[in-house]
Formats: structure tokens, sequence, C-alpha cells
């Protein structure tokens, strides 16, 4: 919402003493938010110049020399115009001037002849070129003599160089595209008067014939004969483009003043265009030609003003080419109505056509503005003499009348929703700053707040009038609640903290993807699919993180970013079904450092290792899970190198090298990759720490080495290891895996170091004795064989 | 007698041998203490030496055998400190070759900024609640007063999975669940930290996905004056101590009064600056009291219970706090980003 400086001050009479930097700070401690503020032209140096003299450039056909009166000197400029000429009052930049875009005006020579300055055109002061007319944008500004003298400032005499404050309306205060109503509030602020107008009376004539929609409250139409529509006293130079409107015909040039003073948008038509009945319906489709030259559709369901069977206008958004006000119109019906905003907005957003009528409709204008604009209009138009007849009488349907709103005033409940201690009376003069009155503990609120329903809505009038800065801050002393932290939550901050101190970093990707990933990475779940997505590739909720880290990864690696250790902990919806997920990826090294030839390069186990300190940081040991392989015909996970980890009967982990067909996709090898469900992990029970007794007796360590197939797995040996033990093995490692010189092929040797202790006694030779041989036998049934002796 | 000579012959060999290493003390040591050694040879005569005066004599050549391993003792202390400190010398490497490169892991930004505000919220007595991404309309909208024909639920302007379903367009709807869950009975002190979902395009500013936290207060006599003081409490504790706050009028459907909350301009301190457009204050979220709608649609009484309630975006946050100019960053995930975050608590 644009409002000027001039505008203010044509309504607010003291206004010249408030700087404008003071009106923005009200403004924005009123809560309605500044967003720029600029001037509608600029320039320093600038003077009403006259042109004495216009002779030939010696040494060019375009160029003049000019001799120009300043009012204190007559200078000699060289000008490119084609239209200046001697006569004419005109903007002039001395030398020394500073033109937008920080164009600085010298003394120079074009051509050969001397050059004191510049005669410039507004598109020089930082017009836009929207608000200027043809000729304007032409050449040179030529002033009005009957407005100008020499030696004026050519920004301030028409308010060419006015402020024009930007506001950004939150949506409650749509009765601030009233600009009349911004100006009272700020008159409110500096206790300052608006001198409003006064609204003329209406001669109602009520019809049943106006409205054939369920979407028009109230439709009026009032008709002007022998309208002046040259007349310029409503083209009062600067004020509507100041407001972000050009100038036109007196009409609509009135049409327009209308709203910003009532808040709601009235059409004007050409009368002798009318040729049948003007009736409202909803039930039309066709195409029409707007006021813009463009053609719009409109469908089954706008709102649309008819005349017979066309259509005057799409209603509440822009009019029909065909009835358009112009010169040659002499007399005109106005149109002042209350569309239904949803269904403009419907309209608007379908033809993308945001007018400014749309805009003020779609923001939701109160009924009760009709009759202020009806009234409004009237008198501007009578001030003006801008039409010629004894009477004028408004076809009306619907209810013009307003239904005075009021609330109590809750002064205690008021006070101690803001934690203020304002005493009544001071309450009632707050109020009275934005137009409430107060009568015997009712407050009236104006018709134009249809926002303002209960009394804390009051109390944010009271607060705002107030002043949000006089509310003093105080430490809450209301009833403390305990914190509580849930399972999920603590699991969270454990897996973070193990990962990052385990060296991974963690990621935060986009939970929305294509279909084909969600499908890929998912296991047939129904999918959750946006109705109307922005793109394809945003279309689904996302079945699973990991495509996203693998997004992550190739986005890194394709910037010689090689070594990659990420995962990313996030919510995972299916239909139906929304499961905390923890997704690890890895990728490159760990730790390396080239000139020590060291290096560790992330395999299958690095991520194994990774799973079972989350695991175990959760409270489940390794005891409490086991591993399975995947299945051969898995799609994501390689079959040899991935593993699942269930837990009781819940298999809540899958990870392993990816397969290499997805690697492909990903253009990316040697990627391991693990999901795990943490929505079922915590649902598994954890039990209490028990600390075992350290063992006072010594135990021993002695290392094997078996010979087996190369399929048999190290578990499989260590099972063997801990039965052969019976509960002696305190515990089993691997020392190393070998294959080659002295193993036939197809065979392995496995080196392992046992730990056995009994907590009842030392060990005795005779008994370590017989625990290997156990432990050989044991392995010996398994299909290991010794190497070398015991 | 006198066995002085003993020590004499010793100090003799010492200063004739020019001692530089340990080698020689144990020559010495082998020459006077050993088995053959000259003590041991005096301590032979033992024998021949009256009974009367055997004690004397033993006590004398003790006392000299103190001595000399005193005397070598020290001399082998010295010479091993020298031998010590030579080797040192040697052992020189070069400090400028580099360490090894540990994979060092980070938190995410959002990550972090959602920790640092939990923990302020926290000391102030609030729980978290986690509230789902994918949400009723009815929670999401009409249970905050956003009813069916607010600009705010246009089809447009959020992602829908069907007419009654849609991603979450603001985590306020945990505010909504956990009114709904205590059947009208305060205090109520929760904050929901989560994802959330405009149908924006992604640009410099703009991100179809991210992160807001809500916090949530009600009790009875819950004024503005207590959302002052909280909105003062986070400002302080996230952009320091001299940080001030100012609240400007607003609108939210779910609050009356609204506010916009701003706060000191951290590069400038509030002189003006460019990062602020020369205002001193910077926006960065918006809070309220509790409408009555929405205490009344969620079951409490509005004339028994009152509350605020505030929400941030985190991304802003983080933006503002770690100079991050395009939002989108904290999406890509480039390892040289987050690795910048290492220090961070």
């Amino acid at each position: 919402m644009k409002v000027s400086r001039l505008f203010l001050e044509q309504y607010i009479g003291d206004l010249k003493s408030i700087s404008t930097q003071e009106i923005c700070d009200a403004l924005t401690s009123l809560g309605l938010e500044v967003e720029s503020v600029s001037s509608f032209a600029s320039g320093s140096n600038l003077v009403v110049a006259k042109v004495l003299k216009k002779d030939k450039h010696p040494d060019s056909s375009k160029l003049s020399v000019c001799l120009v009166d300043t009012g204190t000197e007559e200078v000699q400029v060289v000008c490119g115009a084609q239209n200046v000429d001697a006569g004419q009052l005109v903007i002039f930049a001395q030398v020394g001037s500073i033109l937008p875009g920080n164009f600085k005006i010298k003394k120079s020579e074009i051509r050969g002849v001397e050059s004191n300055g510049m005669i410039c055109s507004l598109s020089e002061l930082g017009v836009e070129s929207k608000f200027l007319s043809e000729e304007s944008k032409e050449g040179i500004e030529v002033l009005d003599s009957e407005l100008y003298s020499v030696g004026d400032d050519p920004l301030v005499v028409g308010g060419l160089g006015t402020d024009v404050i930007e506001i950004g309306l939150t949506p409650n205060r749509s009765d601030c595209h009233n600009a009349l109503q911004i100006a009272k509030e700020i008159a409110g602020f500096f206790n300052l008067k608006v001198e409003g107008i006064d609204p003329a009376r209406i001669n109602i004539v009520q019809s049943k014939e106006l409205i054939k929609s369920s979407k028009c409250s109230v439709f009026t139409l009032t008709e002007f004969f022998n309208w002046n529509i040259e007349d310029k006293t409503t083209n009062s130079e600067w004020l509507l483009p100041s407001m972000g409107y050009k100038n036109s015909n007196s009409a609509v040039n009135l049409g327009n003043i209308t709203g910003f003073i009532s808040g709601i948008p009235v059409a004007v038509y050409d009368a002798d265009k009318v040729k049948g009945n003007v009736v409202v319906r909803n039930d039309f489709s066709g195409k029409f030609i707007g006021l813009d030259d463009k053609e719009y559709s409109v469908e089954l369901g706008d709102i649309v003003v008819m005349d017979g069977d066309n259509i005057m206008s799409l209603a509440g958004i822009i009019g029909a080419k065909e009835y358009a006000v112009n010169s040659t119109t002499i007399n005109i019906i106005m149109e002042a109505a209350h569309f239904n905003d949803v269904s403009i907005r419907k309209t608007a957003n379908r033809l993308q056509l945001f007018t400014d009528a749309a805009t003020r409709f779609m923001k939701g204008v109160s009924k009760s503005q009709v009759e202020d604009s009806i009234s409004s209009f009237i008198t501007l138009a009578s001030q003006s003499s801008l039409y010629n007849s004894d009477v004028i009488s408004t076809v009306v349907q619907g209810d013009l009348k307003y239904d005075q709103h009021t609330i109590d005033l809750e002064v205690i409940k008021i006070n101690k929703l803001l934690g203020t201690e304002i005493p009544e009376t001071d309450m009632i003069k707050l109020l009275s700053k934005v137009g409430f009155t107060v009568v015997g503990g009712e407050v009236f609120v104006p018709k134009i707040r249809h926002d303002v329903l209960v009394w804390q809505d009051l109390a944010e009038e009271v607060g705002r009038v107030y002043g949000y800065d006089n509310i003093v801050a105080k430490f809450s002393d209301a009833e403390q609640v305990e914190v509580i932290e849930s399972a999920e939550e603590v699991a969270i901050k454990k897996i973070r903290d193990i990962l990052v101190s385990c060296g991974l970093s963690e990621v935060n990707t986009y939970q929305l993807t294509s279909e084909m990933t969600a499908k890929t990475f998912g296991n047939n779940e129904e999918l959750i699919k946006l109705s109307s997505p922005l793109s394809s590739e945003r279309a689904v909720m996302r079945t699973s993180i990991v495509p996203q880290l693998l997004e992550v990864i190739k986005w890194n690696v394709s910037r010689r970013q090689n070594n990659i250790s990420i995962f990313e902990i996030s919510n995972i919806y299916t239909a139906g079904r929304e499961e905390l997920k923890l997704a690890i990826a890895l990728h490159g090294k760990t730790v390396n450092s080239e000139w020590q030839k060291l290096e560790h390069k992330n395999n299958f186990y690095s991520l194994k290792g990774l799973f079972k300190e989350v695991l175990s940081k959760l409270g489940f040991a390794e005891t409490r899970y086991f591993l399975n392989r995947v299945h051969e015909s898995d799609m994501i996970i390689h079959p040899g190198i991935g593993a699942k980890i269930s837990l009781g009967k819940d298999e809540i982990c899958t990870f392993g090298k990816l397969h290499p067909n997805i690697e492909n996709v990903y253009k990316v090898n040697e990627i391991f990759v693990g999901e795990i469900n943490l929505s079922k992990l915590l649902q598994q029970k954890v039990s209490s720490i028990k600390v075992k007794e350290i063992n006072s007796f010594q135990g021993i360590e002695k290392d094997f080495s078996f010979k087996v197939k190369d399929d048999v797995e190290v578990s499989t040996i260590v099972k063997a290891i801990r039965q052969g033990g019976k509960k002696l093995v305190s515990d089993v490692v691997v020392m190393d895996i070998y294959k080659g010189e002295n193993i036939e092929p197809g065979f392995k040797s496995i080196m392992l170091r046992v730990f056995a202790e009994d907590n009842t006694k030392t060990l005795t030779n005779d008994e370590i004795t017989t625990l290997m041989q156990s432990i050989v036998v044991a392995v010996e049934k398994a299909g290991g064989n010794l190497i070398g002796k015991i | 007698m006198d066995k002085s000579y003993i020590l004499f012959a010793l100090e003799e060999s010492y200063n004739k041998a020019d001692v530089k290493d340990s080698k020689l003390i144990n020559k010495l040591k082998v020459e006077f203490l050993g088995k053959k050694g000259i003590i041991a040879t005096e301590m032979a005569k033992m024998r021949e030496i009256a009974s009367d005066e055997r004690a004397k004599f033993g006590q004398e050549i003790n006392a000299i055998k103190n001595k000399i391993e005193c005397f070598l003792g020290q001399k082998l202390d010295e010479i091993e400190q020298i031998e010590l400190t030579n080797r040192i010398k040697n052992e020189k490497i070069d400090i400028t070759l580099p360490g090894y490169n540990y994979s060092v892991g980070t938190l995410h930004p959002l990550t972090l900024i959602t920790e640092q505000i939990t923990k302020i919220f926290k000391t102030m007595g609030y729980s978290v609640v986690l509230g789902p991404e994918v949400e009723t309309e009815e929670l999401n909208f009409e249970k905050l007063n956003i009813p069916a024909d607010h600009p705010a639920r246009d089809m447009q302007d959020s992602f829908y999975i069907n007419p009654q379903l849609l991603l979450r367009t603001h985590t306020s709807p945990s505010q909504a669940r956990t009114m709904l869950a205590k059947n009208g009975q305060g205090p109520i002190r929760i904050i929901a930290p989560g994802k959330v979902y405009r149908r924006d395009d992604d640009d410099a500013t703009h991100s179809h996905q991210f992160t807001q936290i809500e916090a949530l207060c009600v009790a009875k006599n819950v004024s503005m004056s207590d959302l002052k003081g909280t909105l003062l409490m986070l400002a302080q504790e996230m952009f320091g101590k001299n940080a001030q706050i100012r609240m400007r009028p607003s609108y939210f459907p779910f609050t009356e009064p609204s506010t916009e909350v701003d706060v000191t301009c951290h590069k400038c301190s509030g002189k003006g600056c460019s990062i602020c457009k020369g205002t001193g204050w910077i926006e960065v979220l918006g809070a309220g009291m509790v409408h009555p709608n929405v205490l009344k649609g969620c079951g409490f009484d509005p004339e028994v219970y009152s509350g605020f309630a505030l929400g941030l975006g985190v991304e802003r946050f983080a933006m503002l706090k770690y100079g991050i100019n395009d939002i989108r960053d904290l999406y890509t995930n480039d390892i040289r980003f987050l690795k910048q975050f290492k220090g961070e608590k």
C-alpha cells in the first residue's frame, strides 16, 4: 500500500512540521510496517526556469542552444529534446546538480557550444515511465505556467518530490487499504485532526433486479449526466501518481480518489453504452476485452456485471473496454458494490490478474464501506461541478445499513493481558486516538474496523497506541511445569554425540523427492503424494533418507571433496506411518596421512562398527541383536556385502555397500550406506546396567589359527570357540584373516585370540590344556582345522 | 690400616680415563666393586685380621665401598644425563610435516541453533514436543483460528496431500495437539521444533522446506509482560547480553494481540548498517497472546487461562548468527560448509 506525503498533507492540516521519518516511526509502532520510503522524483539544485530563446545548434541538426532564465541569472544551455521551445517553463538542473543514479551536472561543451546545466525530463528525475504521458516520455517536461513561476523549486510546488511511503499491511488491517484510514492513524498518533469530507446524502431507489448471484451482497449504480470528462480539478498533478495511480480522465480519477478515501473500489462506465438491464451474475461463461486491451475468459462461478448478454466488467477485478469512460463520454454510471472476497480471489488467481480493485476485495472490505464510497464520489463530483443534473439517485439492491458493533470495555482484563496498569480514563483516550468512542463502558467500533470483535482485539488496540515499548519485560512468575525429556529426544542427542565423535558430519536434506526415487528406495509402501507439487522432483514424501545422502555425496565428490562421512536423522512418512530413522553414508577415507602411507578407507566394517556404537550407546549390546545377510535380490545393497540387523522379531536396520546398479546412477563408487529404524528400536526394552564384578583371578590369552573353507563365516568359528570353552571364554578377538601362500585355494586361515578366565580361581595348566583341546574339538566340528599345535 | 689409598686410586683411574660414556664407569665399577675387585680383595683380608679389629676393619671397608658406590653413581648419572641430552639432540623431527587428517564430525548448523534455543527454553521450564509433519487441516488451520476461506489456506500456498491432509505449514499445530491433550488443565510450557513446508520456489531467501521452533506457555495470569521477558531472555542468550528487543504490533490469526519482534542488529549494535537497512533492528520472530478462539477450540477457558506463543525460523537465526547469505546452503550440505561449524557448541 502506497501513501504519499502529498496525500497526507492534503488531509492532515498540521503535518508539515512532522518529518517523514517521524511519520514512519509512528506507523511502525502502530503496527503498519513501513517497507520503504522513496521520493516520487528527486534531484538537487533544481529550479523552475523560463526558456527565453531557442536557437539551432551550429553543428547539429538535433540539438538546440537555449537561453534560460532561472530567476537569478540567464544561462546558456544545449538541449537535445525536440519539444523544447521559447516561452516554456521547464525544470532546470543547474551546474552542480545531482540527479538520480548519481548523475552530476557539470559545465561542459557540446560540439563546441558551452552548456551550463540541463533541461530535464521527468524520467531523468526518477519518475517511473508508467506514470508519464506520451509527451512526457518523449521529451523535457513543460510545466503549467498557472502553477509554477520562475525560480520555484520544481519538486515542491506541485508535489513532484513528495515522499512515498510503502506500507506492508497485515491481513487484519485491510481497512488501511483506504489511505484516509492511514491518515487517521497518523493524525491520532500525533494528536492532529483529519480534514474529512462531509458525506453527501444519497437518494436511494430500491431495486430487486440487480443481483442474480449469491456472491454479491450489495450492488448500487449511480448515474451522472453531462459529465465534464476533461475537467482537470481531479487531476491535481502528482497526487494520483504519487499514490500509485496514473492520471486519467476526470471520472476514472475520481473513482480512484474515492477508492483511497473510502477503501472500496468503485467502477465507472459510459452510461450511453449500456443498452439493456445491468445485472450481477455468476452463471455466465464467455470472453471479453479488458481495459488493459487483453482478452479474458469468464468461467461459471466468476462474478460478472452484465448488460444483457454483454460483460461490463469482471466484478471487482477489471472493466470491459467496451464500457470504458473516455474523452467522448457524456453520461457516466458509477458502480459501488460488495463482492465475495473468496470468489474474487479464485478468479484473480486463475487469471493471475491482481488489479488494485481485486487486491482490495481479496483482502476483504466491509459492506459498510459501500455507502461511504457512494457519498464520497457524489460529494467530490459536486464540489468540482463535474456533472450537470439536479437530482442524483442511486439504485440499490441489498442493505446499506451498518449494525454498530460494540464491545464492553474490560479494563481489568485488558490490563491483565497486556501486563499494564492503564487507568480507564487513559484507556478511553488511547482508543479515541484510533477512532473508537466509549460511552458508558461500551466501546463503539468504527465501521471500517471489522477486524475488531472481542475485548482481546481491543487489548491490541490499547496496546499498540500505548506502545509495546512501554510494556515492562518481566520474567514469568506463572506456575511452573516439570521439564520432560522424551525417549526420542534423548536418543537423538546420544546418536548425534556418538556419530560426531566418530567423525561423521550431520546433514539436513529435503523430505520431498521424486516418485521414482521414493519407489526405488521404499518398500512398496503406499506413498504420500502431493496433490499439486511444484515439480516432479519434489512430488512425494521420501521413503528413505538414503537417496538424499547419496545426492550429498555426489555433490561433494563432484567438487573434489572425496572423504565424506555423513548422517541424518529424520522422520520418514509413508501412508499411515511416521517413523524416525537414522541413515549413515560413508565414502572415501576417515583417517589419512599420505606422506606416512597411512589411511583408513571406509568399508563395510567401518559402517558396521558405527551401527554397533550407536546401538551400544542406546543400550543394546551386541548380544541383543543378530545379523543376517541381505536378500540376494536386494536392489539397494550389494547382496554379498550387506547385512540386516534384527532385534527380537524386528528387523531394524539394513546396511552395506551400495548396490553397483545404484552406484552407477549416482556415478560414485565405494559408497557404504545404512538406515536404522529408530522408532522400532526405541520400542525395545533396554535393561538397566548391572555391574559385573571385575575378576580378581588372572585369566589367560591364547592365539589359535584355523583353516576353514572360504565361505565359512567367522561368527561360526567364534560361536564354536565359545561352546567349546564353556563358560570360561570371556572374549574372542579376530586377529587376522589370511588367504594365499601355504593355504590351498578355496580355504582361508583365521587367527583368533581367545581370552579365558575363571572368576573363582586361577586356571591350572591342566585346566588350560583341557580347555584348549575342547575348543579345538568344537571348532573342528564347525569345519575348522587347527593350523600347527596347541 | 688406612684404606683411603683406594679412594685415591679410584680418583686417579677416573681422571686418567677421561670418561665420556657410561661404559668406563661400569668398567671402574667392576674394577673396584666387582667380585674380584679391590674392595672384594680387601674384604678377603678380613680373615687375616685379629678378631677384635675385624669389626672396625669391616666398617672402614664398608665406608669406602659406600663412598665408591656413591661416587660412581653420581658420575654415572652425570654421564647418562649428557648421553640423553645428546640423544634428544639427534631425535629432532620436522614439525612442519602435516598431521593426520582425521575425519572430524560436525553437527548441522540448523541442529546447532535448534539445540541452543532448546537449551534456553529448557532453563525456563519448557519441554520439547515433536509433532508430525503430515498434518490434518483441522490442526494446521481450523484449531488455530484460520477459517476455511482464509487466504493462508489457499491451495497455492501449501502442499496438500488431499483436502484434509497437508504438510504442516508451521509448527503451531503442536500447540493445538498439546492443549487438546491437556483437557483444559494448565499450566503448559512447551517448545516444538521441526520441519515445515510452504509452496515456495527455492531461492536465496525462500525454501519449500524449512525449520521452525514454536514456544507456547499457557497458565493463569500470563501477560504480554511475561512474553516480553521471555523474548528478551531468548534474544540476549542468542545474540549477546547487550541485545535489546523491539515489539511491533502485527497480525497472526492465532494470537491477539500479535507482535513482530526485532532484535538489536548484531553487526552495528543498533547504530544502523547495511544488514539492518539502517534501522538498527533485525526482525527475528513473530509472537503474541494466544487468541481466545484458539484457547477455546483447544479446550481452555480464555476467561481463566491466558498464554503466549512465539514462532521463529531456525534458518533465519542461523543465517543471522553465522552470516549465511543463501538459505539453500543449509540444504546443500557441502562438506566445506559443514566443516566450518567444528568449533560451535
